[in-house]
């Protein structure tokens, strides 16, 4: 029997009906699936009881936490070999008291940590990786109710800790961190313990008996802008640039002996060039400063050898030079006769050129 | 003769439903909104089309109706999100109540699969502000951290967990397992961690009521046979085949199985309910009578056992599918004189299709029906050659001819899915089939005496023991035998269509006997050989380095011509290289595999140096926590891989080193990288997190 590709395309009427009931079908189909979420989804979660499981996370008799676990704190967070972990096979009427504590301390680590993320602050949150960022936790849920009372950081005992229901990394962290000599001068000194949170010490923080702020003595406040005084280079006395911040004694005897030895300073940023002033140093205060012209010329008319070597910008050579110039060519009319030199560059000229002169 | 296109209208619209949804899976993103519209539109010109003259566009148009129809439906399962989803919730992370769906598999961590019924955001980021719990639906993977806790969950456990979801990456490496899209095609979209305090257990038995009831009767079986067999790998074998519970086997029996070809017998599949129907038919049978009520009676409770027997042992969708097909064919031979088998296949095929389109990606489901249709075209045709006399003989021949003619249609999928070819599948065809028969037969009579007769049961336990060590001796055996399985080979999509494309010329020429077929025939082979040569030459001359998508340090692997020079850090677990690596290698034509772990490596084309790499071409530089930094004054390199090293260190050698081209391992964590950036002052940088794998030719 000869059947062509046409027969394949050709429905008969029977076979339309059928595909248009079954369109029919398919559609109504559609239609229920699409709006069936509204139908059923009118359950809810009080069906489960959850308000009452969210509470077991916590240990759920509070009164006898401190007997049962109170006789052995555990002196680090090693393994709560006394945790009571059942298995839940096949078994309904168990209740989830089952965190125990070292989790929770766990995840109270792990909720201060994840403020340290962002690295050098800038928050790679910003950047999108594809699909993927990296998780910021929040285990706000998780941390058991604090019972707070009037405290002492540096003296208050573990057990009374255990009282406020603080959880064992912290009591754990702080008693460490008094053993090794640590102290407590300010409330806030309470938030230099790493498995202190935030909530946590927000919590704690009215009944911490400590002072808000202790006097510093050691910093001065920056004055203001408008009370600075600015220091002039060429005329400042070594004491008076010891008053920059990074000028000591020693850096402002030197600065004083350089700018004698070069009759005075130009140009701030000649100060740069004093042997041991780093960069940052002269960046810190170079807002401060400031300059009057009175800068002590040579005389290369009437100057000798020596008088010429001790600048710091003429090298022995150069002297040398210049003196040899001197006699063969005469006094000088003019400091621009010393570009006729030979081996002094254009740039040299230009940085001696105003300590010169021929009067 | 079979295909009169009058007798197989559900074939001919099968085609066309299905060719709906494999083109709706290569345009993903269009809304189902537009599907359906455009659905609605072609069927009101199709219904306005009238006359004899216009037959053959009306008949064009309700071609165009069924392929739309299939293309809509797969666009609703793509792009169809309900307002419950927890994805149209714009949940991100929080607090989720949901069931586990099935037991969970244990690898590094126990995964599983949960359904998600209750979600609570953060306050951040969800719609509800409030604390409260907020029905939802959606489906995610979850990793769950090992312990003697997570080790007692099951399926039907309902959990509350606390953790941030995210989108399974994509797999970045070419050629190896695309595991996001397996999970797609399972509605499965998101993944996540869970350590141990995250989450707590609520309850149990919390799947269908009927799935509840099958679990429990599914459990109770195990235990049966737990007390009858002794040995572990035969335990698993026939939980496996009897029960369709899979957690037993291990890699060993597995790998056995699947080298000889004979894998199929421990996957519940329309071969087992099969075999279980016969029986029952066969049972059923006996009991003669006249009355059309008794016939139905028997009809409904066949039907009845074999939907039990399908859920019961897991609902795995072959069995489904075997199934559907089953009750169609029973229901179809009572109401019905005479049925096309074809056309109940692809009518069960259909309906499976509709009720979930992403079956069809699903290789179970194209396994099976690309089986029972190769059977059921194959096994007339090959049987003629031979008839023996003796029964035994022919029994045995039967059973031969029966793997052959299975084998037509699967071996291209086959190699295109796992790289290898058993070339025994007719010898262990030959015994898998009737041992597999026979196991479950003694397993059911197993089941029902120990309720009605327990003593028993020793006879029929030590039967079964007996059987089950026979079969698995025979399958070791032959397992052992030489070229038993035909190994790395690899074919890409484009070629395993090309071969279905010559398979079907093939049966169209047997069936139609028309000569001029063989020329089409022909000229695939041809394409065949030419491309694979050319594929040849070109992998001869290619020199390419990639550096693979693995955690845990840096891996890469360079190709000389059908080498490959392979470094790769002692912290990578072998066998994630070889996930990532494998079918790469296999698709380069490797040969040889040269291992770089010394840390000095000379010859030909290659050197290394403590990590800096070079050949003739280019030279590579791989800086991680271990490699000494080269000590020069200044070093270019034409590629810098970097792993996961401190910044100081890196620091200071990019003070002497100068690349044009670096790439970020997958191992450098997320928060050194904004360090990574600001150190490395370059413009080319490949970070393989964000965009896979790196691939260069030298």
């Amino acid at each position: 029997m000869n059947t062509s590709l046409n027969d394949y395309l050709n429905y008969t009427k029977a076979e339309r009906k059928g595909i248009y009931l079954l369109t029919f079908l398919f559609f109504t189909g559609i239609a229920i699936y699409f709006s069936l979420p509204s139908l059923i989804m009118d359950r809810t979660a009080a069906d489960l009881k959850i308000d009452q499981v969210s509470h077991t996370f916590k240990p759920h008799d509070n009164k006898s936490r401190s007997e049962e676990k109170g006789k052995l704190i555990p002196d680090t967070l090693s393994d709560n070999k006394n945790g009571k972990e059942k298995r839940y096979y096949n078994s309904n009427d168990h209740k989830s008291g089952f965190r125990d504590h070292k989790k929770l301390a766990v995840a109270e680590r792990k909720k201060s940590n994840v403020k340290n993320y962002s690295y050098k602050n800038k928050s790679y949150q910003n950047k999108s990786f594809q699909g993927n960022t990296y998780p910021k936790k929040s285990y706000k849920k998780w941390s058991p109710e604090l019972k707070p009372f009037d405290f002492n950081p540096n003296t208050i005992s573990k057990d009374e800790l255990l009282k406020m229901n603080v959880s064992y990394a912290i009591i754990n962290t702080l008693d460490k961190y008094r053993n090794k000599g640590g102290q407590f001068k300010t409330k806030k000194d309470l938030k230099k313990i790493y498995t202190m949170t935030d909530s946590i010490y927000q919590i704690l923080q009215p009944f911490i008996q400590l002072p808000e702020s202790v006097a510093k003595s050691t910093f001065t406040k920056p004055k203001s802008i408008s009370t600075i005084s600015f220091y002039d280079i060429n005329t400042a006395t070594a004491e008076e640039l010891q008053g920059l911040k990074g000028i000591g004694p020693v850096l402002s005897k030197r600065i004083i002996k350089f700018r004698d030895k070069l009759g005075g300073f130009h140009s701030i940023d000649q100060i740069k060039s004093t042997y041991g002033l780093e960069d940052s140093v002269y960046q810190n205060i170079l807002p401060f400063l400031q300059l009057s012209k009175t800068i002590t010329e040579i005389n290369i008319n009437k100057a000798d050898f020596n008088e010429l070597n001790s600048h710091p910008y003429i090298s022995f050579q150069l002297a040398k030079v210049i003196i040899n110039y001197r006699d063969q060519h005469g006094q000088f009319t003019d400091v621009n006769e010393l570009q006729n030199i030979k081996i002094l560059s254009a740039e040299k000229f230009k940085e001696i050129e105003p300590y010169l002169s021929v009067n | 003769m079979y295909f009169f296109p009058r007798e197989i209208p559900a074939v001919r619209l099968g085609l066309w439903f299905l060719l709906g949804i494999i083109c709706s899976s290569f345009f993903p993103s269009i809304s189902y909104s537009l599907s359906i519209i455009g659905s609605l539109v072609i069927l009101f010109i199709g219904l306005a089309i009238d006359g004899f003259k216009y037959r053959f566009t009306k008949g064009i148009f309700i071609t165009l109706l069924v392929f739309s129809l299939g293309f809509t439906r797969n666009s609703i399962e793509e792009t169809y999100l309900p307002d419950h989803h927890f994805e149209s919730l714009s949940f991100t992370s929080g607090d989720i109540i949901g069931v586990i769906h099935e037991d969970p598999i244990s690898k590094n961590s126990y995964r599983s699969t949960l359904a998600v019924e209750y979600i609570s955001g953060d306050k951040e980021n969800t719609l509800s502000a409030t604390d409260k719990f907020n029905s939802a639906k959606g489906n995610l993977l979850v990793y769950i951290e090992k312990e003697d806790r997570s080790k007692a969950l099951k399926a039907g456990d309902r959990i509350l967990l606390h953790t941030t979801i995210r989108p399974i990456r994509p797999n970045g490496n070419p050629y190896s397992f695309d595991f996001k899209n397996y999970l797609h095609h399972r509605s499965i979209n998101h993944q996540c961690f869970i350590k141990s305090h995250d989450w707590e257990y609520l309850s149990a038995g919390h799947l269908h009521p009927v799935l509840n009831l099958t679990r429990d009767i599914r459990q109770s079986f195990l235990e049966i046979l737990q007390k009858h067999i002794s040995s572990d790998a035969e335990e698993a074998i026939a939980a496996a085949l009897v029960l369709g519970y899979r957690n037993l086997l291990t890699e060993d029996v597995y790998d056995a199985y699947t080298d000889t070809g004979s894998v199929h017998v421990l996957a519940v599949s329309g071969l087992h309910l099969g075999i279980l129907t016969g029986m029952l038919l066969w049972l059923f049978g006996l009991i003669k009578t006249e009355s059309r009520v008794v016939e139905i009676i028997k009809m409904s409770l066949v039907i009845i056992a074999i939907w039990m027997f399908a859920l019961i042992t897991g609902s795995a969708p072959a069995v489904l599918r075997a199934a559907t097909m089953f009750t169609l064919f029973i229901i179809g031979k009572k109401l019905f004189k005479d049925i096309n088998t074809y056309n109940i296949l692809a009518a069960s095929a259909i309906l499976l299709l509709l009720v979930d389109p992403f079956l069809l990606f699903q290789a179970s489901f194209q396994f099976s029906y690309l089986a029972l249709t190769s059977i059921l075209y194959f096994q007339p045709k090959l049987s003629i050659w031979w008839i023996p006399d003796n029964r035994i003989i022919r029994f045995f021949w039967n059973l031969a001819i029966l793997a052959l003619a299975a084998q037509i249609l699967v071996f291209p999928i086959t190699i295109y899915y796992f790289h290898k070819f058993p070339l025994y599948f007719a010898l262990s065809g030959i015994i898998a089939v009737p041992f597999a028969g026979i196991i479950l037969w003694i397993s059911v009579m197993l089941f029902i005496m120990e309720f009605i007769f327990p003593l028993a049961n020793v006879v029929v336990g030590y039967l079964l023991n007996l059987s089950l060590s026979w079969f698995l001796k025979m399958i070791l055996s032959i397992q052992q035998l030489p070229f038993c399985s035909l190994d790395g080979i690899l074919i890409n999509y484009q070629q395993m269509i090309l071969i279905y494309v010559g398979l079907i010329l093939m049966m169209a020429w047997f069936s139609l006997q028309l000569k001029r077929i063989i020329f089409p025939i022909l000229s695939i082979a041809i394409v065949f050989m030419v491309s694979s040569s050319f594929t040849l030459i070109k992998n001869i001359n290619q020199k390419e380095i990639i550096v693979y998508d693995v955690n845990g340090g840096i891996a890469t692997d360079i190709f000389y011509g059908r080498n490959c020079y392979t470094y790769a850090e002692k912290s990578i677990k072998p066998s994630s290289l070889e996930f990532a690596a494998s079918n790469y290698r296999l698709y380069h034509q490797i040969k040889n595999t040269i291992s770089l772990t010394d840390e000095i490596y000379n010859d030909a084309t290659l050197s290394n140096h403590y990590g800096y790499l070079s050949t003739k071409y280019k030279n590579i530089l791989i800086l991680n926590q271990n490699t000494p930094i080269p000590h020069a004054d200044s070093l270019r390199v034409d590629l810098l891989i970097i792993g996961d090293i401190k910044e100081d260190k890196l620091t200071k050698a990019m003070e002497w080193i100068k690349a044009d081209q670096i790439v970020l391992g997958r191992s450098v964590p997320f928060w050194k990288k904004e360090a990574y950036l600001d150190i490395l002052n370059n413009d080319k940088i490949h970070d393989i997190y964000l965009k896979g794998a790196y691939i260069e030719k030298l």
